[in-house]
């Protein structure tokens, strides 16, 4: 069997090239859906595109995660929340954290990263030091920013009040939302090291040439060595935009302990000013037990995490400096 | 120049301190007593040192049960994940198939999903087939592969030579051998690193463990805020502090010993644009 195809293989060159291809192909597509299988089958479709879908079809029914008298209601849910004055309150506040958080990160990721980019002995101390926040758990890190922050025993306070300030409740409006972003920042190691390994990966020479041209240190960041970090500026753009917008457990966990329960802030006692989009979505769903309008909630905050992404995504092309022809990438 | 590395070495300095702070004042709030926390003006430095607080913050709340908890789930995870997301990320590194750059596309856009999104309906989902309150989710999620860390293997596995694959394949040796003895195996790096933060992720979740599991079978992160009260009731700040010092000091000892393998992992996946 095997000889006789070997022979008629032999004979004509284009079967031979299409049987052994065929055979080559079959065998490996089914190689690689076993290797992908499991993340295909049940990451993708079982645990991501199946439980949208069904958010998405809850959203168009009065569905509360407990009775069994729910039915279609249409549009409803979608009315109700764009008169929701609650929606488009945690919806500007997402906006406002989105618009002050990201660029803040990613001016504090990169300002850390070139005061290491620098020869000094002892460098990879300071480097360990900045990065540390970043692997303390939020649970923690809010534990931790309430026991500074606190208006009595706080060592902001403390500070304040050695040049005579009185003292200040920061965990409330209006400075709860500022307490927030502190936070977020406090965190900012990731993306040091993204940019960092960014900075390293600019050849000396460029910043050479540019010496010799007699450019200062200022002109030779801003005409060689920013223009070289817009793609990891961009990238931080676009990461940054779609996780501030589904911030949820920093602000829930700074907000005021509540009496009893498990004791985590609960949705009315968080200040107006952190009171963030998905905020609302868990108080929506968790508290209320409100599925159907949590979900159509939901959806509208996916729509416009997609407005946004594709928005920068286009704008992409007018500031991110490509080294590499853009037509081929 | 001699003055600009001063005043870089000065910036250093005085950034590394404000990073540092959060931590000292953690462990002053530590060694406290609480009326010393309450007064004001506010009194910077314990008069004695409280180190019962460590022992009040095994003891006043069943630590013991939480740590085990936590140790097994971030455990039985972090096993799972990298396994899958290693076969994932061979897939796509080394084997051909129909619609193969298609489903690569998907898998780097998954990367960019925020996974509260499709959290919340998987819970309205489990609930009703009664797998909350228990850890099969995480087993789900852990075969299921997770498409960052998949990236990661598919980035290290694309860049072992083709030539001992060839060989294997004259050998005659069949992918899935060739995926176990040869290139897991090479692999050690970006098994660490993926290890690593999957663990991580579990450990430091606060979301999932707190709409999926109960009071019983949580972890730490849900468990400690509002484990410890005095018999009326009273939060104990201190003790509180004592516990999150056992939380996260695990954490930063891992970052401590396996530091390059944070950074490999972070800028592979953050320098992908």
């Amino acid at each position: 069997m095997a000889s006789s195809d070997t022979a008629q293989s032999v004979a004509d060159p284009r079967v031979a090239a299409r049987t052994g291809r065929r055979g080559w192909s079959r065998h490996s597509n089914r190689t690689f859906y076993l290797f992908i299988g499991p993340w295909f089958v049940l990451g993708f479709l079982g645990l991501t595109l199946i439980p949208l879908i069904y958010a998405l079809g809850l959203s168009f029914t009065n569905f509360d995660g407990i009775s069994g008298h729910w039915h279609w209601i249409g549009w409803d849910n979608y009315n109700e929340l764009a008169g929701d004055s609650d929606t488009w309150w945690g919806l500007s506040r997402t906006l406002i954290y989105m618009a002050v958080s990201v660029p803040l990160s990613i001016a504090t990721g990169l300002g850390l990263a070139l005061l290491l980019n620098q020869r000094i002995r002892g460098i990879a101390i300071f480097r360990t030091l900045f990065y540390l926040p970043a692997v303390v758990p939020v649970v923690a890190s809010a534990i931790i920013w309430k026991a500074m922050f606190d208006q009595n025993s706080g060592i902001v306070n403390g500070l304040y009040g050695l040049i005579g300030g009185a003292a200040i409740g920061w965990l409330v409006d209006p400075w709860a939302f500022m307490v927030l972003i502190l936070m977020v920042l406090w965190g900012a190691g990731t993306g040091m090291v993204i940019f960092l390994a960014a900075l390293q990966g600019i050849p000396p020479e460029l910043r050479e040439a540019a010496a010799t041209d007699g450019a200062n240190a200022w002109q030779t960041f801003r005409a060689v060595v920013l223009p070289l970090l817009t793609p990891v500026i961009f990238f931080q753009v676009v990461t940054g935009i779609i996780f501030s917008l589904q911030t949820l457990a920093q602000p829930l966990l700074l907000g005021p302990t509540a009496g009893g329960g498990n004791g985590f802030a609960t949705a009315t006692s968080i200040p107006r000013g952190n009171y963030l989009y998905m905020i609302n979505v868990y108080a929506q769903i968790f508290n209320n037990q409100r599925w159907g309008y949590g979900a159509a909630l939901l959806w509208l905050l996916i729509a416009v995490m997609l407005i946004l992404t594709v928005g920068v995504l286009k704008s992409g092309r007018l500031w991110v400096y490509y080294e590499v022809d853009q037509a081929k990438g | 120049m001699r003055w600009s590395r001063v005043l870089s070495v000065a910036i250093l300095v005085a950034v590394a301190v404000v990073f540092i702070v959060p931590f000292i004042w953690l462990i002053l709030s530590t060694l406290k007593t609480i009326p010393e926390m309450n007064v004001y003006p506010i009194h910077w430095l314990p008069n004695h040192a409280q180190w019962v607080n460590f022992s009040r913050a095994l003891t006043l709340a069943d630590f013991g049960k939480y740590l085990k908890n936590t140790v097994i789930l971030s455990g039985l995870y972090c096993v799972l994940v990298t396994f899958t997301s290693a076969l994932t990320g061979f897939g796509f590194a080394r084997l051909r198939g129909f619609g193969k750059s298609a489903l690569f596309v998907l898998l780097l856009s998954m990367t960019m999903l925020p996974p509260i999104l499709t959290i919340i309906p998987t819970y309205v989902l489990f609930t009703r087939i009664n797998l909350i309150y228990t850890y099969w989710p995480w087993v789900l999620w852990g075969l299921g592969a997770n498409p960052l860390f998949s990236f990661l293997f598919r980035q290290f596995f694309a860049n072992i030579p083709v030539e001992l694959e060839d060989a294997a394949i004259i050998d005659g040796c069949g992918f899935v051998r060739i995926f176990w003895q040869i290139f897991l195996p090479l692999s050690k790096p970006v098994l660490a690193t993926v290890a690593i933060f999957s663990f991580q992720q579990v450990w430091n979740d606060f979301f999932t463990p707190l709409v999926f599991l109960n009071s019983d079978n949580t972890t730490l992160a849900i468990a400690l805020p509002s484990a410890y009260t005095d018999p009326h009731g009273n939060t104990l700040p201190n003790v509180l502090d004592a516990g999150v010092l056992y939380y996260i000091v695990p954490m930063l000892a891992l970052f401590f010993v396996a530091q390059r393998y944070f950074v490999q992992g972070i800028v592979t996946s953050g320098l992908k644009g």
